[in-house]
């Protein structure tokens, strides 16, 4: 089989391959799980959950 | 300070467990993005106000044949695929790799990594893409639709490409924090699916071509999912990770997140051969393609129905924020993107608005509305904080925000009713051809009409930007509006 | 409060552009607005949305099922609800052949005669004589209307009453026996129009007759011709059977038939 056949082949099968991996990983690391955790991820200390963010256009009048 | 700082650290595992540490490590961050990301946009930026020109030059041919007719470099044939591998290669793609580099490295909670590799990347991308975008208009297209790059070009862009995969799987090693947010399964998603798409379009298109109807049904697959499994997860990473930032709000459910994304997955991959329903292909190849462009409807209303609920009860806040003005907008037309996509995929809908300028509607209303407004959203956020420099005009920020929404509904909105009705009236035989292509010429004047809309857009965010950068270079000062309250900064109001 | 202050501004200067906030107040109120919100992230999946995604599959499958073709690699017909069985089983009349010729015939029609005798089949008045309806069209045989598609027209004709005196292209080099066999059964078959099927070997023979002749027909001469191919009812037995051959006799003239009989007596 020429080169590029073994390239094609072997893409085809990896992509899968690795998605089904991917899918064992999340489960076995409760990355399908703990919502509650992992929907907290973008916020930290500085930018935490109930402070919006980016408020610049029509600044609200300071209260 | 710190005692009420304890439960917000409760509630934020990782293994930096020390609240300045913290601190130090995201303004870290977001310095260590500085150069590498200004890079990428700038010259994304630069890309799109090319495409934008490219883009006038095309519709305006469209209804004025005349227009520039003299100079080969500009004809139609050239200028459209200039117009197309401009504002995907070199404006979405990069600006795509923009946010998804700093996303990555805020989710990972790690400083980017080589900085000089990305930058070299970068440099690459803008190399490569010039000698092909130049190719082409000197009459070197592959004419090979989304693949009309000439073969020379495309290897310098492969090298480009896989310095930032590299870069990719190198954060995502180092990454101090276990746990994944559902941005940073599609951004990895999304470096790992583009490489295999474009090395077997590549390979079966331009390297060693395929014979008959393989040819394109390759294409159709590779272009179809650039968009689907390059930009789509893209913008989607970065509106899972906006809204819930801009308002201060987890996402509504996570488990609607995990079965949006790996649903997109299953079935985006399929979707490309709808493009040829009616051509000479096996029917099951066809009717497999029009499923899974229907089951398409699971990852989409999933992802509305999480974004809608995110926002319900914050919509206030899109009249104070540009980013998020510009993701929401974008989410909202993922929606309606998709929702016509599927309809065009269902052979009845596709036998009128296939080769009609529908069709043409509804990408712009995908790249455009969508992918491309959340990248406009995404930088007003990560400019300011990469750069340290508030947005100089707020003014300019509106402008650019009102040009781009009008200009887009103005684009898509009459061109896809004026593509039906072209499609409809190319149907009937008893109508001459010519007759059908004068009656499409409103919609094509109007076209224009946008495009300029959309190139004032351009213009004035490309203003507000260099404004911004001149400031980068000249002495520091306080931004005078705080990045997060909007308030009066009491640093700047201390001097 | 001081010592937080002092902390940020030898850690980093632009910490403050963040404004995160010095106030414990402030602070504090903004967890507590969180509090009486419900869980976040925590949604389970809504019920009407398992049922939608379940709707989804049984549609999917169905939707394979009767538009796959039987995932064959050569069935390209989408809307095949059971597949055709493969060619070498073909050709016991499991579809009806008129039909069948006339659905080819339609896409010949559309390309090249329909730009003239439009898509109705009503022609334009005075220019393009008409074919719905046509007396010659609907002729029990296509001898004369067949050498117009083949050689085309030129000279008065009159079609359904109406005159008509233009000029018409043949088709002789661009359409081959089988097209014009299946357009003119198309047109024999359409617009309310009910004639026999063409054969492809009819067209061959009229073909090879004309094939010396390279000027368009004139409708004057070609009116003296039989309406039947090979000029009677004779030719066409091989496609007949006995009891059709015994019809088709009897509606001969006697003079015709008195000729034909001592032809096939010779």
């Amino acid at each position: 089989m020429p080169v590029p056949g073994l390239i094609l082949l072997a893409g085809v099968l990896a992509v899968p391959l690795a998605a089904l991996w991917a899918l064992r990983w999340a489960a076995s690391h409760g990355e399908l799980g703990h919502g509650d955790r992992a929907a907290l991820l973008p916020f930290d200390e500085e930018e935490p959950v109930g402070t919006a963010t980016d408020q610049i256009l029509n600044r609200p009048a300071k209260p | 300070m710190s005692a009420p700082a304890k439960p917000l650290s409760a509630l934020m595992p990782g293994d930096v467990s020390d609240e300045h540490a913290k601190r130090a490590l995201l303004a870290e961050i977001d310095a260590s993005c500085r150069v590498p990301l200004l890079f990428f946009f700038v010259s994304a930026l630069a890309w799109l106000l090319v495409g934008t020109a490219l883009a006038l030059v095309s519709s305006i041919k469209l209804h004025d044949p005349a227009f520039l007719a003299e100079c080969p470099w500009l004809t139609f044939g050239r200028v459209r695929p200039a117009h197309l591998n401009a504002v995907i290669y070199g404006w979405a793609s990069q600006t795509g790799i923009g946010v998804t580099l700093w996303l990555m490295c805020r989710l990972c909670r790690v400083p980017f990594v080589a900085p000089g590799l990305a930058t070299v990347a970068a440099l690459f991308w803008n190399l490569g893409l010039s000698v092909g975008i130049v190719g082409i208009l000197a009459g070197d297209s592959t004419s090979i639709e989304w693949l009309e790059l000439p073969r020379y070009a495309t290897p310098i862009l492969f090298f480009s490409y896989a310095l930032i995969a590299v870069w990719g799987v190198i954060t995502f090693r180092l990454r101090r924090e276990r746990h994944l947010y559902v941005s940073q399964w599609y951004l990895l998603a999304a470096l790992l699916w583009f490489p295999w798409l474009y090395a077997t379009a590549q390979i079966l298109l331009v390297l060693e071509p395929a014979r008959g109807v393989v040819q394109g049904a390759v294409n159709w697959w590779f272009a179809h999912n650039v968009l689907g499994l390059w930009f789509t997860p893209i913008g989607l990473g970065a509106i899972y990770y906006f809204i819930p930032k801009v308002i201060g709000r987890p996402i509504h459910s996570y488990y609607l997140s995990v079965l949006g994304f790996w649903s997109l997955a299953l079935f985006y991959n399929w979707n490309g051969l709808h493009h040829l329903i009616g051509g000479p292909l096996p029917a099951w190849m066809i009717t497999v393609s029009i499923v899974a462009s229907v089951m398409m409807l699971i990852p989409v209303i999933t992802v509305a129905i999480n974004h809608h609920f995110t926002m319900r009860g914050h919509f206030g806040k899109l009249k104070h924020s540009p980013t998020l003005r510009f993701v929401v907008f974008g989410a909202v037309c993922y929606t309606l993107t998709s929702l016509q996509g599927v309809a065009n995929s269902l052979r009845g809908y596709s036998e009128i608005v296939h080769f009609t300028h529908h069709t043409v509607a509804h990408a712009h209303l995908g790249v455009y509305g969508f992918f491309t407004m959340v990248m406009f959203g995404a930088m007003y956020y990560i400019l300011p904080r990469i750069t340290g420099r508030e947005w100089p005009s707020l003014g300019l920020v509106s402008l650019h925000f009102w040009a781009c929404a009008i200009g887009l509904a103005l684009y898509v909105g009459p061109l896809s009713i004026g593509g039906i009705l072209q499609g409809l009236a190319m149907n009937d035989a008893t109508k001459p051809f010519a007759d059908v292509v004068a009656g499409t010429l409103p919609y094509l004047k109007l076209r224009t009409v946008a495009g300029l809309l959309l190139g004032l857009g351009h213009v004035a965010f490309v203003a507000n930007l260099v404004w911004m950068l001149c400031r980068v270079f000249g002495p520091y000062r306080q931004p005078v509006v705080d990045l997060i309250t909007g308030n009066e900064s009491p640093a700047a109001v201390g001097k | 409060m001081s010592a937080e202050t002092n902390s940020n501004k030898s850690g980093r200067n632009r910490a403050l552009d963040r404004g995160e906030s010095t106030d414990v107040a402030d602070l504090h109120a903004a967890v507590m607005r969180e509090r009486p919100e419900p869980v976040e992230g925590m949604e389970p999946l809504n019920l009407w949305l398992v049922v939608f995604i379940a709707v989804l599959l049984f549609w999917a499958g169905s939707y394979l099922t009767h538009f796959s073709g039987g995932f064959r690699a050569d069935e390209f017909a989408e809307s095949q609800i059971n597949p055709a069985p493969p060619p070498s089983a073909a050709g016991d009349g499991a579809d009806d052949p008129v039909a069948k010729l006339a659905r080819e015939g339609a896409g010949v029609f559309a390309a090249n005669c329909a730009p003239c005798h439009q898509a109705d089949g009503n022609g334009t008045p005075n220019l393009f004589p008409p074919l719905a309806g046509s007396e010659w069209v609907v002729a029990e045989g296509v001898n004369r209307i067949a050498r117009f598609v083949l050689n085309g027209a030129g000279g008065p004709i009159k079609v359904k009453g109406m005159d008509f005196n233009n000029q018409m292209n043949g088709f002789k080099d661009q359409l081959d026996d089988k097209q014009i066999a299946a357009v003119l059964t198309y047109i024999r078959n359409t617009w309310g129009n009910k004639a026999s099927a063409v054969k492809p070997e009819e067209i061959a023979s009229i073909r090879k007759e004309l094939a010396a002749v390279t000027t368009p027909m004139n409708p004057a001469d070609v009116e003296k011709l039989p309406v039947m191919v090979g000029g009677g009812a004779a030719a066409t037995t091989a496609a007949l059977t006995p009891d059709q051959l015994k019809e088709a006799l009897k509606k001969l003239p006697a003079d015709q038939l008195k000729t034909l009989l001592q032809d096939i007596a010779k």
